[in-house]
């Protein structure tokens, strides 16, 4: 009897712990409340909860949950906002899961973390939950066999996947009959991936990102670009080709204008294919171009050829070349970059073995240098830069880039001998080479010796150029000395 | 040739606090380029701002003045962006330097902006507070914020089973 009343005391105890209990988190819950940062209203607090999200990689992208385990009122939030749990990353099956369901009806981003050598793919569990996902996904990201799948799926049954408007695949085999891009996509990212030029022909594409893909002619792959009307943005690296196609030189499509950027294009091929590509380019709009080729056996006609094949492809703008690098080393290498909205400028680069400098002497006065702003050289014997500077025509010459401690050495030799010339010879005032247009010396790369610097400032100064003015600055890697006319100073 | 002289517009905040300012650097408010837009004639009297206070509205200013000019969002940017996700928490070095301000000046100023309606300030002002949490544990984000821990014993299981599932492949 006696027990059984203590009970019943107990029990009335644990209620009321029970309901102070209760009390106490109420009373937290309406402190939270007066937290500055819960003045927030509940959209802004989304967005910031989103923008947590995206600051993880797609491997810890389920860390953001952790603000749902703050308090009550995060944590009503995330879980009431289906935006918040629209990515869904392949390689947490569970998370996606729920994501899933929260995000209903919301589209969905399908994520796999890019891994090169993924080689199982999804699990039978992962497939039944992303397969039938695809139909609500609004982007699909996936590499391997995991994109292999999901490419087999959109090319089934392509109108189901009517969202569908970002795909990026990376490493992906797609041994496909039609296309496996449906009619909704706007932006295509390829990278390490076979497919086929024909799937090009996309009505709505408005970007495209192309990286190391194979096999394609130089006139079918302006031709497929051409039939993209509404593309906006062009990236190419690495294009890889089979010598020997048809050259075909493109006459302007009425889309080709419509293409705004082609940022750019690199080609691991001979020069000769390279300047047929370029040769195939008739874009009248505006466009920014910059070309990495790496290129071996070129005969310098080939790289006149080539000059003249970026020529073609800037005469819309009317601009010439405007830069050239020059390179002593084994393999020849050409990049050219240009950009008609901002300060017009073209670099060739072109590594040259040392017995080809005669004649690349030679070749080099067919480059059309009047408008040549920019000249960087590490090419180490003396006749190039002396000619360079001497014969070169270089009216417009601002910037002169020496690329190691060797070019620097043989710049400063050439000065020194103009100088000490004058001393023999009264015309060498007439004869001389005028740096009026020359504001800049840069000395790039990390070689150079400071007495090189210190040198070239005096050898400018004794040559008598009364308006000169030098000043030093120094980087880390870099320094530059910059001729400033004595007005301007 | 002297270049036209930009026009003035005057504002008061909540506090009296009134400003003159150019009337483009005002216009990097959606809400006020809206009023002025509505407004045919030269007023004298000044916008009232009845959800900002002086010192809040002078650092929004500030923000105004640095990035006039520039291109504002359009809608379609705006929704693409919501769409597509790509969303990043980068800031600029002049906007960070900006917004290096205590938690009470940072919430007021992502109001100001959401009441304003200046995007781009709303997004760097959310950014920040993204970069305090990234990172940290639900625990560390509580005193960061001067909250606590208000979850019953049935959510704090729930939560426990839902860091199962977040981490378990």
């Amino acid at each position: 009897m006696r027990s059984e009343i203590l009970l019943e005391s107990q029990k009335k105890l644990d209620e009321e712990i029970r309901a102070l209990e209760k009390r106490i988190i109420s009373l937290r819950t309406s402190r939270n409340a007066l937290a500055l940062i819960n003045r927030l209203p509940m959209e802004i607090l989304t967005e910031i909860f989103a923008c947590v999200q995206a600051s993880y990689n797609c491997f810890q992208m389920v860390k953001w949950l952790r603000v749902a385990h703050v308090c009550k009122n995060w944590r009503t939030i995330s879980f009431s906002s289906r935006n918040l749990w629209s990515t869904l990353p392949t390689h947490r099956v569970k998370y996606a899961k729920v994501a899933a369901q929260l995000s209903y009806p919301h589209p969905v981003s399908i994520t796999n973390p890019g891994r090169v050598s993924e080689s199982r793919g999804l699990s039978e569990e992962a497939l039944n939950i992303f397969l039938p996902l695809l139909q609500r996904a609004r982007k699909v990201a996936a590499s391997g066999l995991t994109g292999s799948t999901f490419a087999k799926a959109l090319q089934n049954a392509p109108s189901d996947f009517s969202q569908l408007q970002e795909i990026e695949f990376s490493f992906v085999r797609m041994p496909l009959e039609t296309s496996p891009f449906p009619k909704s996509l706007r932006c295509l990212n390829l990278s390490w991936t076979q497919f086929r030029w024909s799937w090009l022909k996309l009505d709505h594409l408005t970007e495209l990102h192309l990286t190391h893909v194979p096999a394609v002619t130089v006139s079918s792959f302006w031709g497929y670009m051409s039939q993209i009307p509404r593309l906006s943005s062009l990236e190419i690296y690495h294009i890889f080709s089979t010598p020997g196609f048809e050259p075909e030189v493109l006459t302007h499509s009425p889309h080709s204008s419509s293409l705004l950027e082609l940022r750019s294009l690199g080609i691991k091929d001979r020069l000769s294919y390279v300047t047929e590509f370029l040769a195939g380019i008739r874009f009248e709009g505006k466009f920014m171009l910059t070309a990495e080729l790496y290129l071996k056996d070129v005969s310098l006609g080939d790289i006149v050829h080539f000059s003249q094949s970026i020529s073609h492809l800037l005469q819309g703008s009317q601009r010439d070349i405007r830069s050239i690098l020059l390179e002593g080393h084994e393999i020849l290498e050409l990049s050219a970059s240009e950009c008609v909205d901002s300060s017009p400028f073209l670099v060739l680069r072109a590594d040259l073995p040392d017995p080809t400098v005669a004649t690349w002497l030679t070749e080099i006065q067919k480059f059309p240098l009047g408008d040549l702003q920019k000249l960087s050289t590490n090419l180490i014997k003396d006749p190039l830069t002396w000619w360079v500077c001497r014969f070169g025509n270089l009216p417009n010459l601002y910037e002169l880039v020496l690329l190691d401690d060797k070019s620097s050495r043989s710049f400063i030799n050439y000065l020194a001998a103009e100088t000490k010339l004058a001393k023999y010879s009264d015309n060498w005032n007439d004869t001389r080479v005028s740096f009026a247009t020359l504001k800049k010396v840069t000395f790039q790369g990390v070689h150079h010796r400071e007495r090189n610097i210190r040198n070239l400032t005096s050898s400018l100064k004794e040559r008598g150029e009364e308006t000169t003015r030098v000043q030093l600055c120094e980087m880390a890697e870099k320094v530059t000395v910059t001729v400033i006319d004595g007005a301007e100073a | 040739m002297a270049a036209p002289a930009t026009q003035q517009i005057k504002i008061r905040c909540n506090d009296e606090k009134e400003f003159t300012v150019d009337r483009d650097v005002l216009e990097r408010s959606v809400l006020i380029k809206n009023m002025l837009e509505d407004v045919t004639e030269q007023q004298d009297a000044p916008i009232p701002l009845p959800n900002v206070s002086g010192p809040v509205m002078a650092k929004v200013l500030e923000y105004c003045t640095h990035h006039r000019g520039e291109p504002l969002p359009s809608a379609d940017t705006e929704q693409s962006q919501d769409e597509t996700r790509k969303r990043t928490t980068d800031i600029s070095e002049w906007d960070q330097k900006f917004i290096t301000v205590d938690q009470e000046m940072l919430f007021e100023i992502i109001l100001a902006a959401n009441y304003l309606d200046i995007k781009s300030l709303l997004d760097v002002g959310c950014k920040t507070v993204a970069n305090m949490i990234k990172g940290k544990t639900p625990e560390e984000i509580r005193k960061l914020f001067n909250i606590v821990n208000d979850f019953t014993p049935e959510e704090e299981a729930q939560i426990k089973k839902e860091n199962e599932w977040a981490e378990d492949r």
